[in-house]
């Protein structure tokens, strides 16, 4: 167990480092803060609105994430496959798995990084008004799963392929899918030739109804449980799928 | 657990080992994926009635209330909450649907806490639908999401029965979300209860138009009763209480007390003994009441009748809690101050005439959390001393640097601010454990039976529809409409006496606002300097006007048809003053503004650039040092 866990480890050392030795990560970050900055405070009207709560900030999560969290992962498998450093990893007695939670544990360690940098955000609103602390904080924590659960979504596109560019167009879609599927332009389509059990099936799926949840100050075991399923799932298709095409 | 690489050729190998192997596949291959799949879906669909949640908002805003806990599990009779809403339709706005859910939430929270007694049905009422009927007849109104109505109706409601007693929210919307659990909890308290409340009006005024109390009032014909009478008549069942009654009715829930002037000691007792057997009070009493004075009838005066008592309280029943009004006093605040006419087309600032706004009234009570506008001419100032047993909450009140004036002072506007400053009450909650103010009497009860209530305000104007209320004429018809949250308040506090222990004190949900208050002090500021500037500047203007039409003024006496050119020159340059000041007063509006808005622009840059900078510098800094060591 400990000795899994060191492997574990191992790996998301070495993805973590491979993040910060290269500009992207630096770029990457940069990117996403002004982006949460510029969609706080341009498009919500954080400022105008005078209220000193960070639902205008939570609120652009689900669509930033959605364009860059599958850039942060579509390099974890694409590129070992692509190079062929994947046999190579693996002969290190590095399971699978272990090598897939290492990777999965480091992509998202780098969105909290980059959502913890968000800081100045709360901090603005404390020193305009009083937010809700409690609030906030399960906020972070709705991100934070939020962030887990593209990331599984973009390791499995990443496992799918060698081609970087189209995992990142497959995580995009199914990014784009979880969170359209409790949107009334998509409920309204389902709705049309789906039974009502169906479309509301379909809108419990969306990321969005049990995000809301959690932005609102309700930490739901409902909605943890539903985030957990999601990475648990994306996990382990990616394993089968890694399982499948390693080594042909 | 290490993994094997998967080898097609030995996959064809008949051995012991290939049942195994094809086990494997199975279980991690695509089938392994449906069947994950189909466990989490059915993990998640399971876990769906469970309710395992905390409420980590700073006041606990989806939590029940202790209140409505307490009333939920003493329920001993079977209630249904139906919910309607229009979940098929599909023009549902995404706010609405989450905002339903939250509700829905609330319900099962209700039906978790009420030890079976109470349960959730849910409605979907589709056009044309039995279930429409239904919503029609329990009096749901249908609103529309669609701006073209092409919706067919929005049912957004509930309805709370309990065997023949029934109560309806026809209408949900999103901005009562504050009161949502109150309106739940006085639903299930109203249709829970046996009987409906009845409200006992006692006054020496005539609220009721003609007043039965007062024969001399009689002669006036029957007027109008006041809109405040008329509300609580709609919404209850009424009953007039004679002023020198000496028993109040057992079957009186609450007594509204309007201006009990000259009130005798035997009334006086029995509205103690009234209260002390767990009757409610809400009295409104006042140390000037403006409406007594107006309601002097020639005749009266004629027949050498005593003017009517202007004057009134309760101290001698209210002292035995440790509560009085101060004789004489009125209770004053200068930023509450209204504009009066002080005659001659003269308008004057009245620190006693109060306009009440938010920071006066309660937020985090329920009856008050939603008002924001009172109008009290006149009010009287209590004095609390000592709690006695009971607990006092202060509903309205003045600034913290109220404070208190003379009658006569305050008639003439000439009011003296003291040095002593202090927040003064003027409408007040006593609940507990009440004791007698005639513990010398031998009969009756020495202290109440169980915890009372009683709502003191020190004002009666407030009620008057002179001041609560504005006649609009329209199409030959009279309007009546509130003018300010006056009949609100009565109306609030009334329903709120008349309902359950449950719904007395329970909180406003008001904490979903929450200001910049930074912003609001710089407004304030702002508005402050703005105020002394644009005094400055607006008294120049006036001196360089009134010299601009005297010059103007002596061209007109005929005594010199035409300017000399000097004073063509003077009119000249008093207008390009007249001029200037206007424009810097602009000038200075606009400069306090920018203090606002250069506070919004550092912010969003701050947020926007500065940690993007401070990552940048890092990632170049170690960069370059890598590059070094390498």
């Amino acid at each position: 167990m400990n000795e899994a866990a060191s492997h574990v480890l191992a790996v998301a050392k070495r993805e973590w480092r491979a993040y910060f030795d290269s500009p992207v990560a630096y770029v990457f970050i940069i990117i996403f803060l002004m982006l949460a900055g510029f969609f706080t405070f341009s498009l919500a009207q954080f400022y105008e609105a005078g209220q000193a709560d960070l639902n205008g900030f939570f609120q652009w999560h689900p669509w930033l994430y959605m364009i860059l969290v599958p850039a942060v992962a579509m390099r974890l498998w694409a590129e070992e496959r692509r190079s062929g450093t994947i046999e190579l990893l693996f002969t290190v007695s590095v399971t699978p798995l272990q090598a897939l939670l290492g990777k999965f544990l480091a992509a998202w360690l780098f969105m909290l990084l980059a959502l913890l940098l968000t800081f100045p955000v709360p901090m603005t609103a404390a020193y305009l008004g009083s937010p809700d602390g409690g609030t906030i904080v399960s906020g972070y924590i709705g991100s934070g799963l939020l962030a887990g659960a593209y990331v599984a979504a973009g390791i499995f596109t990443s496992a799918l392929t060698r081609n970087q560019v189209i995992s990142f167009i497959l995580a995009v879609v199914i990014g784009l899918f979880l969170i359209l599927a409790g949107y009334p332009p998509v409920t309204d389509l389902l709705s049309r030739w789906a039974p009502l059990w169906m479309v509301d099936g379909v809108a419990s799926f969306s990321f969005m109804t049990h995000y809301e949840t959690l932005q609102r100050g309700v930490i739901d075991l409902r909605d943890l449980v539903y985030f957990a399923s999601v990475m648990i799932f994306m996990l382990f298709t990616t394993q089968v799928v890694l399982k499948s095409k390693v080594g042909r | 657990m290490r993994w094997r690489t998967p080898d097609l050729k030995s996959a064809f190998k008949i051995n012991i080992q290939e049942h195994e192997m094809n086990q494997m596949k199975k279980m991690t291959g695509l089938a392994g994926i449906f069947l994950l799949l189909g466990i989490l879906i059915a993990f998640n669909a399971v876990l769906k009635p469970v309710r395992l949640r905390a409420d980590v908002t700073e006041d606990k805003l989806y939590t029940l209330s202790d209140g409505t806990k307490q009333l939920l599990s003493d329920l001993d009779r079977d209630v249904t909450l139906k919910f309607y809403f229009s979940k098929s339709n599909d023009r549902l706005p995404v706010p609405l649907k989450n905002f339903a859910s939250r509700v829905r939430d609330l319900l099962s929270e209700y039906e978790s806490r009420s030890g079976g007694y109470l349960v959730v049905e849910e409605y979907d009422p589709k056009p044309d639908s039995d279930e429409e009927e239904w919503a029609q007849r329990y009096g749901l109104q249908p609103q529309t999401v669609d701006m073209f109505g092409l919706d067919g109706g929005l049912y957004f409601g509930i309805v709370a029965v309990s065997g023949n007693r029934e109560a309806v929210i026809p209408v949900l919307s999103q901005s009562a979300e504050p009161r949502l659990e109150y309106l739940l909890t006085r639903m299930v308290s109203e249709v829970s209860s046996e009987k409906s409340a009845k409200v006992g009006i006692m006054s020496a005024l005539p609220v009721n138009g003609s007043s039965a109390m007062n024969p001399m009032m009689m002669q006036q014909g029957a007027g109008r009763s006041w809109a405040v009478v008329s509300e609580i008549e709609r919404q209850y069942q009424v009953e007039q209480v004679d002023m020198t009654a000496t028993n109040i009715a057992e079957d009186i829930d609450t007594l509204v007390l309007i201006h009990p002037a000259d009130i005798s000691e035997d009334t006086l007792y029995a509205l103690d003994q009234f209260v002390l057997r767990g009757g409610r009070l809400l009295a409104f009493t006042d140390a000037m009441c403006i409406t007594a004075q107006e309601s002097v009838n020639p005749q009266m005066m004629q027949m050498g009748m005593p003017p009517p008592q202007t004057e009134s309280d309760l101290n001698a029943l209210t002292s035995a809690w440790g509560i009085e009004m101060m004789p004489g006093q009125l209770a004053a605040d200068e930023a509450a101050a209204s504009l009066l006419n002080a005659g001659g087309g003269r308008a004057q600032r009245n620190a006693t005439w109060l306009s009440l706004r938010e920071q006066n009234i309660n937020r985090e009570d329920i009856a008050t959390g939603s008002l924001n506008d009172l109008m009290l001419p006149f009010a009287g100032a209590f004095e609390v001393a000592a709690s006695n047993g009971v607990e006092v909450t202060e509903l309205v009140f003045t600034a913290d640097d109220g404070f208190t004036a003379g009658t006569m002072a305050a008639r003439t506007g000439d009011i003296d601010i003291p040095a002593l400053k202090k927040r003064v009450p003027l409408a007040l909650r006593i609940t507990g454990t009440f004791k007698t103010a005639f513990p010398d009497r031998e009969e009756g009860l020495k202290e109440s039976e169980k915890p009372g209530v009683v709502i003191l305000v020190s004002d009666v104007d407030m009620l008057a529809d002179r001041i609560a209320t504005d006649s609009v004429n329209f199409m030959g018809q009279t309007i009546v409409q509130p003018r300010n949250d006056n009949l609100t308040f009565a109306v609030n506090m009334v329903e709120q006496l008349c309902g359950s222990e449950a719904l007395i004190g329970l909180r406003s949900r008001n904490a979903f606002d929450r200001p910049f208050d930074r912003v609001i002090a710089l407004e304030k500021e702002a508005a402050f300097k703005w105020k002394a500037e644009e005094e400055r500047l607006n008294a120049q203007l006036q001196a360089t006007q009134a010299k601009l039409s005297q010059l103007q003024q002596s061209r007109d006496d005929g005594q010199q048809m035409f300017l000399t050119p000097e004073q063509e020159a003077e009119i000249k340059k008093f207008r390009e003053e007249v001029f200037q000041t206007q424009q810097s007063l602009k000038e200075v509006r606009k400069s306090l503004r920018r203090d606002i808005e250069m506070l919004g622009v550092r912010l969003k840059a701050f947020n926007i650039l500065g940690i993007p900078l401070l990552v940048a510098a890092f990632g170049i800094g170690r960069g370059i040092w890598m590059k070094k060591t390498r």
